[in-house]
């Protein structure tokens, strides 16, 4: 019985799988597949950036080594930096409620 | 693991408010067995409050860069000659030595020792004089040893150069001062914490010691806006809205506080008190603790601007306060001295370059044009 961490990164690789999949290399993300990903996986997250340039940002900023492609070792330090700031909100939320609790 | 070292983006929560209405609910209503449904809908709740902030980590604005072509044996050759020729070819070893970052002056010394059989910074000693071998034998030290070195000198021996003290604590980063420390213990095998107590008092030595602690916190992604608010309130009620001034509050929250954190705090501070932060401590507190308070301040909004402005202060009048300019010039050029050079333009209408021309003469000018790079 897998645990709940286990669970969390098998649909970190399945999640990637099922976009990088869909065009030309298959286990890395292209601009289109990325797009493609935030938009179906993070809509919450794409919906509250102003800048309408943020995926093109984000793409910029995760391929490191400027081959237009995103691998899963680049997309994830996306997952973990949402993940550190939201953890960071949780905190914050933590006090708030149990203080005023 | 590659990853952790590699979180290149940044993200600013920006409406905890909403969040805490919505984060109530859900606490209130639900019981332990749905605990599970309550942390994913609350993860989506807190993408929803982020904002994407690419790239922040601090880009830096040299003006000195690694030379192409670089050959640090020709390098050491030249300057061997240079140093040989009847009356020193200062002019030579002015170009190739301001025209190198510190590693590549580095590995020229290296060659130069492997070849001379002599080390190159005591020849260089004793080729130049002045304000020349000044700039020389600081290029030649790495940025944490000048820094390190040019404390030492404001305060060893009788009485203490308190404005280079100042300059140097207050403008230097928690982490830039850290490196500092290490530094200081290795070349003068002593605490850098006990010299500068040694040497001031009272509350002046409070704010430097605190500063030299290095207690600061460090950014965070959340920006917390109950507390930005506590902390002007805080600042204000220390200072200007009673008599006399709550010194050990001021300097606990400037130097503990993220750099980020007192940007907004003294943003919010205008709404409680007449007086901005930099005019408030003018008001309250006079001196060197003044100074210090100003040059923190003036550093956290905008360091560029305080080493132009200092810069400008250095080059009035007919003699240049040399040692502020070569510090400052050296100390610099290879982090922000383009930055500084525009913040110089737009605040006194000219340019560093042409400042640095009219104010120096000779050698020293060449160096010191050559560090600032070019005229703008």
């Amino acid at each position: 019985m897998p645990s709940d961490l286990e669970k969390a990164m098998e649909s970190m690789i399945m999640v990637f799988h099922k976009y990088a999949s869909k065009e030309g290399v298959s286990n890395t993300l292209s601009r289109k597949e990325l797009k493609d990903l935030m938009e179906n996986e993070l809509a919450g997250f794409l919906k509250s950036q102003k800048d309408p340039a943020t995926v093109d940002k984000i793409m910029k900023d995760l391929d490191a080594n400027g081959d237009g492609q995103v691998s899963f070792e680049e997309f994830v330090s996306l997952v973990v930096g949402l993940s550190i700031a939201c953890e960071q909100c949780y905190q914050m939320h933590l006090k708030k409620t149990g203080a005023k609790k | 693991m590659v990853v952790a070292g590699r979180v290149l983006l940044c993200y600013l929560i920006t409406t905890p408010i909403a969040l805490l209405t919505a984060g109530r609910a859900f606490y209130s209503l639900h019981t332990l067995h749905t605990q599970k449904l309550n942390n994913m809908a609350l993860v989506s709740e807190f993408l929803g409050q982020l904002t994407l902030n690419v790239g922040a980590a601090e880009p830096t604005y040299p003006t000195v860069v690694p030379a192409c072509d670089f050959d640090p044996d020709k390098d050491a050759a030249r300057i061997e000659t240079a140093i040989k020729t009847k009356g020193v070819d200062e002019q030579t070893i002015t170009d190739i030595l301001t025209r190198r970052t510190y590693n590549q002056r580095r590995e020229i010394a290296f060659a130069y020792e492997k070849r001379a059989k002599k080390d190159m910074i005591t020849a260089l000693k004793g080729a130049l004089s002045g304000s020349l071998e000044a700039v020389v034998l600081g290029l030649m030290k790495s940025t944490t040893q000048y820094d390190a070195s040019e404390i030492k000198g404001s305060i060893k021996g009788l009485g203490t150069d308190e404005e280079t003290l100042i300059e140097l604590v207050c403008s230097r980063s928690s982490t830039e001062l850290m490196e500092i420390k290490k530094v200081y213990k290795e070349l003068f095998k002593k605490d850098l914490e006990k010299d500068v107590a040694g040497d001031t008092s009272g509350e002046f030595k409070a704010l430097l010691l605190a500063l030299v602690e290095t207690k600061r916190d460090e950014p965070s992604n959340v920006v917390d806006y109950e507390k930005i608010d506590e902390d002007a309130r805080a600042l204000y009620e220390a200072g200007v809205k009673r008599k006399g001034t709550d010194v050990k509050t001021w300097i606990s929250i400037m130097s503990e506080r993220s750099v980020p954190h007192l940007q907004k705090v003294f943003d919010r501070y205008r709404s409680y008190s007449p007086y901005d932060m930099q005019e408030s401590i003018r008001k309250e507190v006079k001196g060197d603790l003044e100074k210090s308070f100003l040059t923190l301040v003036q550093c956290f909004e905008n360091k560029q601007l305080y080493f132009a402005n200092r810069l400008s202060e250095a080059m009035k009048g007919k003699s240049a306060k040399d040692k502020v300019v070569t510090r400052i010039m050296v100390s610099r050029c290879e982090v922000d001295l383009m930055k500084i050079r525009t913040e110089f333009k737009r605040q006194h209408g000219k340019s560093l370059y042409q400042t640095i021309t009219e104010h120096t003469k000779g050698d020293y000018q060449t160096a010191m044009l050559s560090l600032c790079g070019g005229d703008d």
